[in-house]
Formats: C-alpha cells, structure tokens, sequence
C-alpha cells in the first residue's frame, strides 16, 4: 500500500470560546472508507470541513497528497474541491434553481466542461444511481431519498479521490439509508475513491473499513478486527 | 470560456424555477420603477431649460434700437375661478416693429391669439362666463414657445395706438430676452439640494434593495456552488450575471414605461405644475448616466452582499447565526457626512463648491440610515429576550438574521429622515423668507377695482349694478411726505365718510375729518404741520424715482388717531375725507373703486362683478377678496421649490410604501417553510402574525428614532449654513414618524392574506 492520502495532525479549531478541535489528528488511504463517530457536537463535522479545506484550522497541518491544505490559498483550494474531492451533505447541498441532471453536471460545467459532455457524464452517473428519472426534475420535486443519490451522483461525476460525506442519511428513512449507502461505497469501491463519512449511526459506519471517534475535540483509532 | 460558462450559470439561475422567477419578477418591478423615476429626473434639465426658452420668448428689451419702430406692449392679467388668464396686449408702431418669434404676426385691434388651454376654456360651457372679457376674435393659436406650462391660459390681444398712453405700457424693441441671472436664495439653494437627495436616494436604496429581494436564499444557493468547487472570483461572476438579468430586464421595462407614460405628461397636473410631454427628454448623459449606474449598482449590491457566501459558505448552507456586522466602516460613512457638512460651517462663500460638499454630506448622512440600521437592529435584537411566544419568535429570528426586516425598514426610515430634515428646513426658511400669510391680506366680503381716476365714477356705476354688490366706494390714493427730497414717502388715502365707515370700521366721521391710522414717529404725519403730495415722475433720475411736488397742505390740528383692524382694504397712514382737501388743486394718484359684496357671493356672481368692468380692459384691475398678496422673487422660487419637494416627497413616500410591501411579501415567501412548520406544529396563526409584526416592528421603531436624529441634525446643520434660525415643527415631525410606524403596520396587515397561504401544510410538501 502506499503512503496516506490525506493527514490530519494536531488539528485545533475554536469557534469563539468553543473548542470544537483540540489536537485532532487522522490520516485516511486511498480507496479506503472511514467512518468519523462520535456524540453531537463532538467535533466530527468539523474535523470533516477541515479535512476538506472548507474551513482553515487555528493550529496543526492536513496535507493531501502531499500538499499542504491549510496552507493553500482559496483559489486552489476551490479547485480541489471541483476536482479532487466530492461532498454528501445532509441537506442542502443541491440548487434547487437547477435540474437533478443539471446540479450534477455543475461540478463538471464549474471546471469549463462543455455542457453536453457534462450531463452526458451525468446522465451515466444518475442512471448508475437509479435516480434517471429525476434527471429533468427540480430537487424540490424529488424525495428525500432520490434527492441524496442524486447528491451522491454529483459528488461522484469528477471522479474524485475522496468522498466526504456529512450525516449522508441523516434526512432518511433506514431503507432509503441503507440504499443511499450501498450505493455510496460501492460506486466509490468502483472508482477508488476514498470515502470519509461522518455519522453517528453504527448502521451506517458499518459500511466503512474503519472508525475514527471523535470525543471532545481528540480523535481516537479504531481498527476493525 | 470559464467566463462565458459562469456567466451561463447565473443567467440560468436567474430565471429558472418558480421561486426564480417570483425573485425575479419582484426584483424587476423595483428596479423599474426606479429607473423610470430616474429618468424623469434626468429630464428635469431639458424641462426647466425649455421652460426657461419659453419664459425668455416674451421678454423683451425696453432698450431703443436704431431704425426700429417699437411695439408698444402692456401685460396684465384677469383672473377666472381660480386661474390667472395672462394678457398681452401689443401694438406695433410700425410695419416692422419687432414680434416675438412664435407670433405670425402682432394681432390687430380686435383680434388676438390665444393658447390652447384659453380657447378650449373659452369654447367650454365652463369659460361661458370668461367670454365676455374677450370680445375679441381669436385668429390663432398661440405656438408653444409662448406658452411656458400647457395648461397656461395666455393671450396675445391686438391693441390699437392708444396704448401707448396707457400707464405701465413698454416700449419693446425686441424680444428674447435671456432673463436676468438671478443668485438664488442660499437657504433655497440648500433646500433645493437637500431635496434632490432625499428624494433620489430612496431611488437608489430601493434599487439595491430590490437587487437583494431573496438574499438569503440566493446566499443558500451560491454557497452550496462554493461547497462544490466554485471559486470566489466564479461565485461573484455567477452572482453578477443573475443580478445583471434582473437589472436589465428592469432597465428595459422602466424605460418602456417612461416611453409609454411620457405623451400623458401634458395632462399630468402636480400641484398646479404641468410640463410638456414634448419636454420629458432625459438629457443624453444623464441618461447613458442611468443606464450604466443601475447594473452597476445591482451588481455592485449583488458583490457586497456576498461578503458571508466567500467567507463562511457552510454556515449560510446551514443556517448557522451569521457573524456579527462590522460597525466601524458604517460610522466612518456618517463621520465623513458630518464632517463635509461641518467643514462649510461659516463660508461665506456660497459657490458651486460648498453646493456639493453640501450635497455629498447630506448623501453620505442620509445613507447611513439605512446602512446603520441593520447594525443596531442586530445589537438591540441580540439584547433582547423573553417576552410571549410572538416576541421570542420574532427575536430569534432577528438574532439569526436581522438583514431582511431591516432592509425593509431602511428605505422608510431614509425617507423619513429626509421627509424630517426637508420639513424642518422647510420651516426655517419660512421663517427666514417672511413668508406672508395667505389670510392676512385677504378681505372678506370686498372687492376692489384699480383704475383710472377718470374711469373711477364709471367704474363705480358698472360695479354698483352688478349682482351680489352690496356698496361701492371710490378711494383716492395719493403719494406724500412731510417736505424735502430726502423726507420719507407715505400713501394718502382719500375716501368720504360712508366709504370710511365702511371700509375702515370708524363709527364717527363728518367731512373734513382726518385720521392717522398709525403714528410712524417724527418722521410721519404730524397735527399741524406741512404735508407735500407728490406726483412719480416718469421722465424720473436715474438713481431713484423721483417723484415731483403737485400741491402744499397743512395737516389739521385735529388729526384723529385710529385703529385699523388687520383685515382693513385700508393700509394708508393718513385716510382724509374730501371736506379736508377742499382747497387743495390735487390731481393724480390711483383711484381703487371698493365694491362691499353679500356674504354669500357665488363663484358666477363673482366673474359678473369681473365682467361688469371687462370693457375697461387695461384700465383696470379686479382683486377679488381671496387674492393673495404679491410674492418677492426669493418668496415664489421658495414656493416653487416647496410645491416640487411635496409632490416630490409624496411619490417617494409611495416608492417607500410598494418597496417595503415588495419586500414583506418577499420576506413571507423566503420564510413559507419554517411558517408552515410551525404552523404544522400547532402554533396559532395569530401568533405568528404578531411575529411577523414585531420582526418589523423592532426595526421600524429604531428606524423612525434614528431618522428623527439624522433628520433633524441634518437640519440644524444646513440651516445653521446658510444663516437661518432653526425652527422645528415638532407637530409636524411627529405626524410624518406616526406616518412611517401607521404605513408599516399597514403594510404588514396588507400581508397576512399571503401569510395565510404561506402556512399552508402543504408549504411544507411543496418545500
């Protein structure tokens, strides 16, 4: 195996007087899928956005692929974001001005894809998703379920190295969950992408290869037997 | 290509979906309207210099001219209900005597040439009883160059030779004149400023406003592209092409509305001010000046506004509280008003300098209201707390975003703010302006003819059988002053002792009796001593009227002192009864023929007793008992300015009135789905109508407290400038802030119908 796709060290984040990261440290390989547990408000989420360059840390370094997130300008960071790396939110992340087949495509368009190729690209990955016949469908028009695949769907279409994905089926129903992630870590199996998930639901981190928990603002290894 | 594919994108998300296209809509009727206002506003200069070539059409010059024979020309005026009728008569001296350029020819006796308005009016069944004043035939219609307002009634009557000997008639030996250069009042000037920007910057509040309908939602959206890869330049590229969308949609439906509405523009009647449609040209600069300063603007707002999308775009995507606005650059806006207004203090030098200092302090303060007020709403929000159900609602949701209820508070409150420091200058100017009460000069029940001593017995027999005419009185006045050239001059009235009972209310009066109606000192008629009438001398010096001895008089011992009461016709320190005079040869002086009428004389019966001396045409002139007292140049600019600044302020207040319903409705629809939850979740529909309220009712309160503040120091200010005391109308300050808090009430009871549909549970499908 090669070396670690991104690493975490000594991450501090304080949101005024809160401490939400205090010394957090992980590192994730490629390919892998990583659950991130822990109690609300423990921290993980942040550890999340900091892991993929959405906030900047007060203190210590996530180096990706051997550069330096942190210290990375905004620019290049956003385009990392386009191109490296996908995100899965709870809620919120589609626009909902724009089609299904639309928002998935964006990604793609954001990068100067042509628009044919770009939903042609996405039309492939909505199908792999079972969510084509939401393609001409606003998100408000789609269930809840429909809606997270299709955001699967876009964080997928770059081909991504990595997949960060935030209370993923949080929104959803334990059928729709186990759906949503089924298809989540199988398409990122296909692809290669690692996959960091922040959960707090053991059903869900079932589906990662290992845990990392986060407790206070540390951050603790757990290894499958 | 990167450009052109971001660009793509925000147009896209401009007029995509429903709620797009509500935004959309919303935003551009805003910036419509506004850019409609602004260019009616940028036609003001070709309306006023139009207006100016009309008025320098019929000047003419009195200054002889080799080789030319003048016209002679008299102008007077009759009045009808309540409008002047403008008359010039004209007779020319010669085959060449020269004509204004928009006349074909100077009318012969007998004929004029009247303007469109007078002979639709003389044509009407309504002008039936103007007719008679116009015998003559009308050859013409008077061309536009001569008539400065449509509505105008003005006539060029032919006169024949004899007018030359009329008095007051001018030798003309040319005509467009350009009109003398007048230095305005600086307490006008500055009003007339001050004006502009109150009345503009609400324009451009709206305009960004309009440009932020659906802030919040739109931040939810260009964020959610930020968490997916866009960078800060694409966002703002994005976020530019979406707000330009609705800026030239705008743009193109305010200037067809202006295209459409302009013909109308002759029938449009504010406050007695009409224009010429044909005038409503926007000047070509000002115009480019629209066109660019409105896409600017909303897209300038749209960047600005982006501020927290670049910063923080997972707390917008989460909701999560907004950090707290910066405060310093929003007093730094109101510190560097103050100062500019402040650093003009005591110039005595009112040049083009202090006017725009003057204008940039008063913009820059004025703008601080609403840039301030979304910060003092956060502070005082964010102090808050318990309270009923409906109050902690409607705080915690100020405390989560106080942006959009602010917003909607900040074009009233810089309305109000302007709408205050305008009345109070307004009042001060007044004040300082010495502004003649309509009523002081009024005389109930009276109505006097001027005329020609010679005319006055026929005068006075033409009045007397006019119906509604009680009494008719001829008064002789004359000019006097105690001997020398240097004695102050004094009028004389001379009237019998019926018209002195009367007209003066004096009960005791036998011929040969004289009355001093007010002792004016040493200088004043004395028992006793000599009296000198005068006659004004035409051919006069040349450093001031001159004014020639025509009789010697010694005032009687028995001088009677009187009182007159305010509403006397009579103003004459000296009135003497013709038993006094009876030695004195005394020809000259003015004759006013006062005709006492009932109490309750009609409208009609008022243009008979006008008609009754109509054959004197010239000769005479009826003040009826409402005319009001003559205005100094200074006083009728400041009436002018004070007419434009009310229809003016009136249109603004109404701009304010639909841009605060614009945005509450908006305000309803962006918060449908956390209405509709918890209307879901049983919370009654009352109580969220009262949340509603209070979300607008917090910021209106501190919007009226910081506009009372900004109006009135704006006003002190400026007026401490130009040299005036300040006078604050408290009254009516407090009726305009009652005004403001009753329209946002109404506003927000205008929306509960549409709070209704919001909080229908199937919002929260829909959602």
């Amino acid at each position: 195996m090669s070396g670690p796709l991104i690493v975490a060290t000594g991450l501090v984040k304080s949101f005024g007087p809160t401490k939400a990261l205090d010394g957090a440290s992980m590192s994730v390989q490629a390919g892998e899928v990583v659950a991130v547990m822990g109690s609300s408000g423990s921290g993980k989420s942040t550890l999340l956005h900091c892991l993929a360059g959405i906030i900047t840390p007060d203190s210590g370094t996530v180096v990706y692929d051997g550069r330096e997130l942190s210290a990375m300008p905004d620019g290049p960071r956003s385009a990392l974001r386009r191109t490296d790396f996908g995100f899965v939110f709870q809620f919120g992340q589609l626009v909902p001005e724009l089609t299904c087949l639309e928002n998935v495509a964006l990604p793609l368009r954001l990068d100067g894809t042509r628009r044919k190729v770009a939903e042609a690209k996405a039309r492939e990955w909505l199908d792999r998703l079972e969510v084509a016949d939401v393609a001409t469908k606003r998100p408000g028009e789609a269930s809840g379920g429909q809606g997270q695949r299709v955001a699967v769907a876009r964080a997928l279409v770059t081909g991504p190295k990595v997949i960060f994905a935030d209370e993923p089926t949080g929104a959803l129903d334990s059928l729709n969950g186990e759906h949503v992630m089924r298809l989540l870590t199988g398409a990122a199996k296909d692809t290669g992408a690692a996959v960091i998930l922040v959960t707090h639901e053991p059903r869900v981190a079932a589906y990662s290869n290992r845990e990392v928990v986060v407790r206070d603002g540390h951050t603790k290894q757990v290894e499958f037997a | 290509m990167r450009w052109a594919s971001d660009l793509t994108l925000g147009v896209r998300l401009a007029v995509s979906g429903r709620t797009s296209i509500a935004r959309l809509v919303l935003s551009v009727v805003g910036i419509a309207v506004a850019t409609a206002v602004l260019l009616v506003a940028a036609s003001i200069g070709t309306i006023n210099n139009n207006r100016m070539a009309r008025v320098a059409a019929t000047m003419y010059s009195p200054e002889p001219v080799a080789g030319v024979s003048p016209t002679y020309v008299r102008t007077m005026s009759t009045k009808f209900r309540d409008e002047y009728v403008n008359l010039t008569y004209v007779s020319g001296s010669g085959p060449d005597s020269p004509k204004p350029a928009g006349l074909p020819t100077l009318p012969k006796p007998g004929e004029m040439y009247a303007s469109p308005a007078l002979i639709e009016l003389l044509r009407s069944a309504d002008g039936e009883l103007l007719r008679p004043r116009f015998p003559e035939k009308i050859v013409g219609t008077l061309d536009k160059s001569l008539v400065v307002e449509p509505g105008y009634l003005v006539a060029w009557v032919g006169a024949d030779s004899t007018v030359a000997d009329w008095d007051n008639t001018e030798k003309v030996y040319g005509f467009n004149v350009s009109p003398p250069l007048m230095n305005m009042d600086p307490a006008v000037m500055a009003l007339l400023l001050i004006g502009a920007v109150v009345l503009l910057l609400p324009v451009f509040v709206f305009v960004s406003t309009a440009s932020r309908i659906a802030g919040a939602e739109r931040d939810r959206r260009l964020s959610a592209l930020r968490l997916v890869g866009a960078g800060s330049s694409q966002v703002r590229r994005i976020a530019a092409a979406e707000s330009l969308v609705s800026a030239v949609i705008g743009l193109t439906v305010g200037a067809a509305v202006f295209a459409f509405a302009r013909p109308f523009a002759d029938d449009i009647n504010v406050m007695g001010e009409q224009v010429y449609a044909s005038d409503v040209v926007p000047d070509p600069l000002m115009a480019v000046l629209v066109v660019l300063l409105i896409p600017t603007l909303t897209v300038m707002t749209a960047l600005f506004a982006l501020r927290r999308t670049i910063i923080e775009p997972l707390g917008v995507v989460r909701h999560t509280k907004p950090v707290r606005r910066r405060a310093w650059w929003r007093f730094a806006l109101i510190a560097v008003g103050v100062v500019l207004l402040t650093t003009q203090l005591g110039a005595d030098d009112k040049s083009d300098s202090w006017a725009w200092t003057l204008f940039g302090g008063a913009t820059l303060l004025l703008i601080g209201v609403p840039v301030l007020l979304p910060w003092v709403v956060e502070r005082v929000a964010g102090r808050a707390s318990g309270g009923p159900p409906s109050w902690v609602l409607a705080i915690r949701r100020l405390q989560l975003d106080s942006g959009t209820s602010a917003r909607v508070v900040g074009g009233v409150a810089v309305v109000l703010a302007g709408a205050i420091a305008l009345q109070t200058m307004l009042m001060s100017v007044e004040d300082g302006l010495d502004l003649p009460d309509e009523d002081t000069n009024a005389h109930p029940g009276v109505v006097s003819v001027i005329a020609d001593p010679a005319l006055a017995g026929e005068i006075q027999d033409n009045l007397g059988g006019a119906a509604g005419v009680r009494s008719v009185y001829p008064v002789r006045t004359v000019t006097a002053s105690r001997g020398g050239e240097e004695e102050p001059l004094f009028s004389v009235a001379i009237l019998d002792c019926a018209a002195i009972k009367a007209l003066a209310n004096i009960r005791s009066c036998v011929d040969g009796d004289v009355f001093r109606s007010w002792d004016s000192g040493a200088q004043g008629p004395q028992p006793g001593k000599p009296l000198e009438f005068r006659e004004y001398d035409e051919a006069g010096g040349s450093d001031r009227p001159r004014y020639d001895v025509v009789a010697d008089w010694t005032i009687p011992e028995n001088l009677k002192d009187v009182t007159l009461s305010e509403q006397s016709i009579l103003y004459d320190p000296l009135l003497v009864t013709p038993g006094a005079l009876k030695d004195v040869a005394l020809d000259g002086g003015s004759t006013t023929v006062v005709a006492t009428v009932t109490r309750d004389l009609t409208d009609d019966q008022l243009e008979g007793i006008r008609n009754s001396v109509a054959d004197f045409r010239y000769q005479s002139y009826v003040y009826s008992y409402n005319t009001g007292p003559e205005l100094t140049v200074d006083q009728q600019t400041y009436v002018s300015v004070r007419t434009g600044l009310y229809a003016g302020s009136i249109f603004t207040l109404m701009l304010a009135a639909v841009s605060l319903l614009v945005l509450a409705l908006e305000h309803i629809r962006e918060r449908r789905r956390p209405l509709a939850v918890l209307a879901a979740s049983g919370v009654p529909r009352s109580v969220l109508a009262r949340s509603l309220l209070w979300q607008v009712a917090l910021p209106i309160v501190l919007g009226v407290a910081m506009a009372l503040a900004t109006g009135v120091g704006l006003a002190a200010v400026i007026i401490q400038q130009v040299g005036e005391t300040l006078s604050v109308d408290w009254p009516g300050i407090a009726i305009l802030c009652a005004g403001a808090l009753t329209l946002s009430l109404l506003v927000s009871a205008t929306t509960l119908p549409f709070l209704r549909s919001a909080t229908r549970l199937t919002t929260i499908r829909m959602e």
